[in-house]
């Protein structure tokens, strides 16, 4: 703000000082009548020092959350602005002597709320205040009410504890009952599986690993015997084979051979008809005729004294023979081992089923044991705990019963207020001296901001380059000089006056 | 004691005859004395005509500045005034209108208050031509109110001689409206007007003529007016007129012929106990 315009309004202020007067006359008349009338209040105040903890809280700690509680003025309100303990401070005061309407009632109740005024002070302090137009009403019922909130947060406190306890119990109960029948099922399950006991299940896979080594034992010889009785044959046919076409066919070839070069010699010395080279010639023929005919025999295979070993024709004249013998007398011994080892692979194989199907039924019975056996341990660690927990429980309830874990106390008792509170007269004096020399004068600014008419130079400048000549105030002769000071002395010793017979008003009145 | 100074002493004690004496000497001894000095300084003026000189309390009852009023703000402030008018008719001595932007701005305040500043230079004398012709603020300053004027003068049939009338301070005289009122928009356009200013420039070229007129936003007379003279003061009443109105002033009259702009009646704030004696 220019000086210019601080002028103006002070110039202004002068031109209208009549109207200035009026308003401050009126405002600070309506002051001393507002603060004579307005009601005194008595403000009684009580701290009360909480240390609160939701008695769930330790006794459940790490079993259960909790929510965390901080608003404690907030609480302390829904407590003590209840309608069951106002109405009973109503009356305990004497506001309900005269019967009022339920609608006067609830009138009252909400007065009352308006009044009474919790705060958190600080973490654990609660301040009360209330206030009435009675001072010795207002530390009454202050009292009153700090006493029954303390009553009422221990009852809680108790009822709190109390529910803690048996919400506990309840808890333990229920374990117990669940702890009973996972200990019933667990002895049934083992009365009725005897043979299933810890370790059975190694002693089953030593087992099947034996039988399965003996099984593939059996089987390698099985294997071996069974190639050595293949050789065996193989044996046996070929010898017969040669024992048989050695025996005929080449003696008669020797024969004819011999008998040949007999006939060749002489030759030498005789001729044809010769007898006895007639005789060789014979025989040769026969023997011939012999080895034609065992040919021929072999060729049908009609010989019929054959005997037939593992499908192998055997001549009975190589029967004989004493290899073929000796083979013979291994295939037996070979063909009896087989035997054997083919029932001893039976029965083992018949051992490893029986073993696997034990152990797969061990794995079953023992995974339903473990599940059985887990049941019960997790019912039994919460079943212990909660049992710990009661006893906590209890004590605590013990506590809180006997009202030694006392948490809340009064810090700072009521008082019996002895000075009024909020706006007194003075206040209202102060404020509306105040305002009636701030009315008008913000009037007037108001006005020279929104007033277009033209006051100074400068407003002048802003939109013509004109010069100002002069200015040129009003011209009074020495009369009206004299008049308009006394004007203005008179004015402001109206001013005084009314500041003076307002303060007279205040001190009569008081 | 001249005899002029006799007789005036005489006429002024005659008229304050209920004051007590030894007051009334001491307050026309100034004016007397201010008086004696303005003959000494030339020779000229001297030969005006002075009346019965006003004395202190019905100067002040007038609203009339003078030396030793109480009020001496605002005879300095006249004062300054006075030097831009100087400023303005140094050249030829044309006649300055004083014109206002609304009605009931003070102007005639003005206009006889310059005169009056200018009177009070020795060396000085001041001419004021009423020619608000329909509201006159001038007649309570002549003893009888139905003397001759602007507008008889205009009719014809008489000298400038029988117009121009002392008012009651020494080097100030004053032709006022005059006594007839109708048709006085006609008596401003006719060229008797004009002649009479040429007429009173060329005879009273010390002389300097201030012509007193109606507000220039209410009245067709001031228009006309505005256009016959080369210098005017705008008056500017203070609280009373918008922006608008002042700018609308400015181009009737035209901003090359306006002198400087005079605020008037500005509330005091303390002056009046500073300033007064």
């Amino acid at each position: 703000m220019s000086y210019e315009n601080f002028a103006t309004v002070v110039k202004d202020a002068l031109n209208y000082r009549k109207l200035i007067l009026f308003v401050f006359v009126l405002c600070s008349s309506a002051g001393v009548a507002v603060g004579l009338y307005w009601p005194k209040y008595y403000t009684s105040e009580a701290t009360i020092f909480i240390e609160e903890e939701n008695i769930l809280g330790p006794l459940m700690q790490g079993a259960a959350v909790q929510t965390d509680v901080v608003d404690r003025a907030k609480l302390a309100r829904e407590i003590v602005y209840g309608r069951d303990i106002l109405l009973q401070i109503l009356e305990e005061g004497g506001w309900l002597e005269e019967k009022p309407s339920p609608l006067q009632q609830e009138q009252l109740l909400e007065s009352m709320r308006s009044r009474l005024v919790i705060k958190n002070a600080s973490m654990n302090l609660l301040r009360f205040s209330y206030k009435d137009i009675d001072a010795e009403r207002s530390y009454t019922t202050l009292k009153r009410v700090v006493d029954m909130f303390v009553s009422e947060s221990l009852a809680t406190k108790l009822d709190e504890s109390r529910s803690a306890f048996e919400f506990i119990d309840k808890q333990v109960k229920e374990y117990h009952q669940k702890l009973k029948l996972a200990e019933d099922e667990l002895k049934k399950f083992r009365s009725g599986n005897v043979d299933i006991r810890s370790g059975s299940m190694q002693e089953i896979t030593t087992r099947i690993q034996e039988l399965q080594t003996r099984v593939t034992t059996i089987e390698q010889e099985l294997r071996e015997e069974r190639i050595k009785k293949q050789t065996l044959l193989a044996q046996l046919s070929g010898e017969a084979e040669t024992a048989a076409g050695l025996s005929r066919a080449e003696e008669y070839r020797k024969r004819i051979i011999e008998l040949q070069s007999q006939l060749d010699t002489l030759l030498l010395n005789y001729h044809d008809t010769y007898p006895d080279v007639v005789r060789v010639r014979n025989q040769i023929q026969d023997l011939k005729n012999a080895l034609k005919r065992e040919e021929s025999d072999k060729k049908n295979n009609s010989s019929g004294n054959t005997i037939v070993i593992e499908g192998v024709e055997v001549d009975e004249r190589i029967q004989a023979s004493p290899v073929y013998q000796q083979l013979r007398t291994d295939l037996y011994a070979t063909n009896s081992l087989i035997q054997t080892l083919a029932s001893r692979l039976t029965d083992a194989k018949k051992s490893l089923e029986i073993q696997a199907e034990l152990g797969r039924r061990t794995h079953e019975l023992q995974a339903t044991l473990a599940e059985l056996e887990r049941d019960y341990q997790v019912n039994s660690d919460i079943y212990q705990d909660f049992l710990r927990r009661r006893e906590a429980a209890r004590v605590s309830m013990n506590v809180d019963l006997e009202q030694k874990g006392l948490n809340l106390r009064i810090d700072e008792p009521p008082y019996l207020p002895s000075s009024t509170s909020g706006l007194g007269l003075t206040h209202f004096l102060a404020g509306g001296f105040a305002l009636g020399l701030l009315l008008p004068i913000g009037i007037l600014f108001g006005v020279l901001q929104i007033d277009p008419r033209i006051r100074n130079a400068s407003q002048l400048n802003q939109f013509t380059d004109i010069p100002i000549i002069g200015m040129v105030n009003e011209f009074y002769a020495e009369s009206e000089i004299k008049s308009i000071k006394n004007s203005y002395i008179s004015t402001f010793l109206l001013g005084l006056l009314t500041v003076v017979a307002v303060l007279v008003v205040a001190l009569i009145f008081k | 004691m001249s005899n002029l100074e006799k007789a005036l002493k005489k006429a002024i004690s005659a008229r304050n005859k209920n004051k007590p004496e030894d007051s009334a000497t001491g307050e026309t001894a100034a004016e007397l004395y201010s008086e004696e000095a303005a003959v000494r300084s030339k020779g000229e003026i001297q030969t005006m005509r002075e009346n019965e000189l006003l004395r202190k309390t019905d100067l002040e009852e007038r609203k009339f500045i003078s030396r030793d009023i109480s009020d001496v703000k605002v005879v300095d402030q006249f004062r300054e005034i006075r030097t831009h008018i100087y400023q303005a008719s140094r050249r030829n001595n044309s006649p300055i209108l004083v014109t206002a932007v609304s009605g009931n701005a003070g102007n005639t305040f003005v206009t006889k208050n310059i005169a009056a500043a200018i009177a009070l230079d020795d060396s000085r004398t001041s001419l004021v031509v009423d020619c608000n012709l329909t509201n006159s603020g001038f007649k309570n300053l002549l003893r009888e109110p139905d003397q001759l004027g602007v507008i008889d003068y205009l009719e014809g049939g008489i000298s400038l001689e029988d117009i121009i009338k002392p008012v009651g301070i020494s080097r100030m005289r004053l032709i006022s409206a005059g006594a007839k009122k109708e048709s006085v928009t006609d008596h401003l356009t006719s060229s008797r007007l004009r002649a009479l200013f040429n007429e009173l420039q060329e005879r009273y070229s010390d002389r300097i003529i201030l012509v007193d007129s109606p507000s220039i936003n209410d009245s067709a007379d001031a228009k006309i007016l505005a256009n016959l003279f080369s210098h005017v003061v705008l008056v500017v009443p203070y609280r009373k007129v918008t922006e608008t109105q002042i700018e609308n002033a400015i181009k009737v009259i035209g901003k090359e012929k306006i002198i400087g702009i005079v605020i008037n009646r500005e509330p005091r704030l303390l002056s009046l106990f500073k300033y007064t004696r």
